[in-house]
């Protein structure tokens, strides 16, 4: 059975540098099975052949189509129609804190960038093989998920509204540092680097990165908290420190 | 290279087309609201923390336990002794945190929301004083368990001592009874008790006490999920059992 098709509006932002950005509200064919991006789809094929627009699986894994859905950080792919009120507009303008290429692209490589300052994973000096139990890496298959979308780095305040980038790695960097860290076989120590050259404590754990993780990872309770608890076990705990000094690692 | 610029600051701007200010004004008011009263039940009005029905004491969460200090002043509220430690665990608590961040400091007040003071860019988050001593949570979480485990006693012993022989009795213990019940199970679900118990535990199969660490923090993980709910129930049910034992006593 073919769906009925009806018009909704869009309100996209367009422009290629802040002094030319305009909104714009277009009339679209649509129907209720489509998602956000099929909607700026039959835009771009109808209306607006020049619209910049990244995409790529359209299956939620590949994290290209991050833009603000009515304000909110979302995949497109992964935005139903049904789930909005359709009897108004639906602003789509690109993601906040990341450079504007133009429309609805922004240019995120400082992420990039930021992921090559991490040390990477050290393997222990050892000729002997080691079988790990699920249960040690059940932590760590969670965070795997993440399909850098960059969503979290987008809606977190640090980097959106204090552009700090220069001090805070933001949520995505802190999940996998949390990965590297919680590892049960990695032998590198980034508690120093963590709490300093990559700004924990920066993180005032207000939780918008796990409201937007399209994976819904628990980043802040399962990675960004459980840091912040290893940060003080190292630095700010006078008990712990005594009982190293008392008996320490061999 | 293409020299590219980031879109200007401004206070709460957003294109948000939903009530998202609500949630953090609604907490704000909350909060507010349970502080006054906490500060008038604990230094105002020290008569009325207990009541006495066939001989059973009820006293009000806030003052449990009851301690003397021979060297308390007499015109200090002995509340006082020991409210710096539920206090000193919510507000380092990591939900109140997120709380009050949102709700007092608009920092920000909600996800993609332009903040306050966001112009200034003067953000040092928890790496500065006084936010930095957020890092003392664990401390409070040491004394807050103690404290649960008092509140818990405390309702066992109501039950033994026959303190449901009336209404108002059973009443009473049943305020006190969930304030204990909710107390003890917002300490348990904490971060900083998950983190303890076998959070900071890299290898799980190592030994058969990793393994039991790791079960144990599994069950942490599972309250730790509520952990907001627990935060809100464990209010209601301290401000409910407080208002009750001053109820009796001014109605009798």
């Amino acid at each position: 059975m073919k769906d009925e098709k009806f018009q909704i509006k869009l309100n996209v932002q367009i422009g290629e540098s802040l002094d030319n950005l305009k909104t714009e509200t277009y009339s679209v064919d649509v129907d209720k099975k489509m998602v956000v991006l099929d909607a700026v789809h039959e835009l771009q094929a109808t209306q607006l052949p020049e619209l910049a627009v990244r995409w790529n699986c359209k299956a939620g894994k590949c994290g290209s189509c991050s833009a603000e859905v009515n304000g909110k950080p979302k995949l497109m792919c992964m935005s139903k129609l049904s789930d909005y009120n359709l009897k108004e507009p639906i602003s789509i303008r690109p993601m906040k804190t990341f450079p504007l290429i133009k429309d609805l692209v922004t240019d995120v490589s400082w992420n990039y960038e930021v992921n090559k300052r991490i040390k990477p994973y050290n393997h222990p000096n050892s000729s002997e093989y080691i079988t790990m139990q699920q249960i040690d890496v059940d932590r760590v298959q969670e965070f795997r998920k993440c399909i850098e979308c960059f969503l979290c780095q987008n809606v977190c305040h640090i980097l959106r509204d204090h552009d700090l980038k220069d001090k805070f790695v933001g949520p995505r960097f802190l999940l996998r540092l949390a990965s590297l860290n919680m590892h049960p076989l990695d032998t590198e120590n980034r508690l120093g680097d963590i709490k300093d050259e990559f700004g924990l404590g920066y993180c005032n754990i207000t939780k918008c990165c796990t409201e937007v993780c399209p994976e819904i990872i628990p980043i802040t309770d399962e990675a960004i908290i459980p840091l912040k608890e290893r940060v003080v076990d190292e630095f700010y705990d006078p008990i712990k420190w005594f009982l190293r000094k008392l008996f320490p690692k061999k | 290279m293409i020299n590219l610029e980031l879109v200007e600051h401004k206070r709460f701007e957003n294109s948000r087309n939903d009530n998202w200010w609500l949630r953090p004004f609604i907490q704000a008011l909350t909060l507010t609201f349970f502080a006054l009263y906490a500060m008038w039940a604990v230094v105002f009005d020290v008569e009325h923390h207990k009541s006495e029905i066939n001989d059973v004491s009820f006293v009000s969460p806030f003052y449990s336990p009851e301690i003397k200090l021979d060297w308390w002043p007499e015109n200090l509220s002995p509340g006082l002794i020991l409210i710096w430690a539920p206090l000193g665990f919510r507000l380092t608590c990591y939900y109140a945190r997120r709380v009050y961040y949102r709700a007092f400091f608009a920092d920000p007040p909600s996800c993609a929301v332009g903040e306050l003071r966001a112009v200034a860019n003067k953000y040092k988050g928890e790496t500065k004083l006084p936010w930095i001593l957020n890092n003392l949570h664990r401390y409070f979480f040491y004394i807050a368990f103690i404290l649960a485990s008092i509140h818990v006693f405390s309702f066992v012993k109501l039950i033994v001592v026959g303190s449901l022989a009336t209404m108002e009795g059973q009443i009473a213990t049943l305020l006190l009874g969930l304030d204990g019940i909710f107390l003890a199970l917002y300490v348990l679900s904490c971060h900083s008790c998950k983190h303890l118990v076998g959070g900071g535990l890299n290898c799980n199969s190592c030994s058969s006490m990793t393994i039991k660490r790791y079960q144990t923090w599994k069950f942490i993980k599972k309250l730790n999920t509520k952990h907001h709910w627990y935060f809100w129930l464990s209010l209601i049910t301290i401000l409910m059992a407080d208002m009750y034992i001053r109820f009796i006593l001014a109605a009798n």
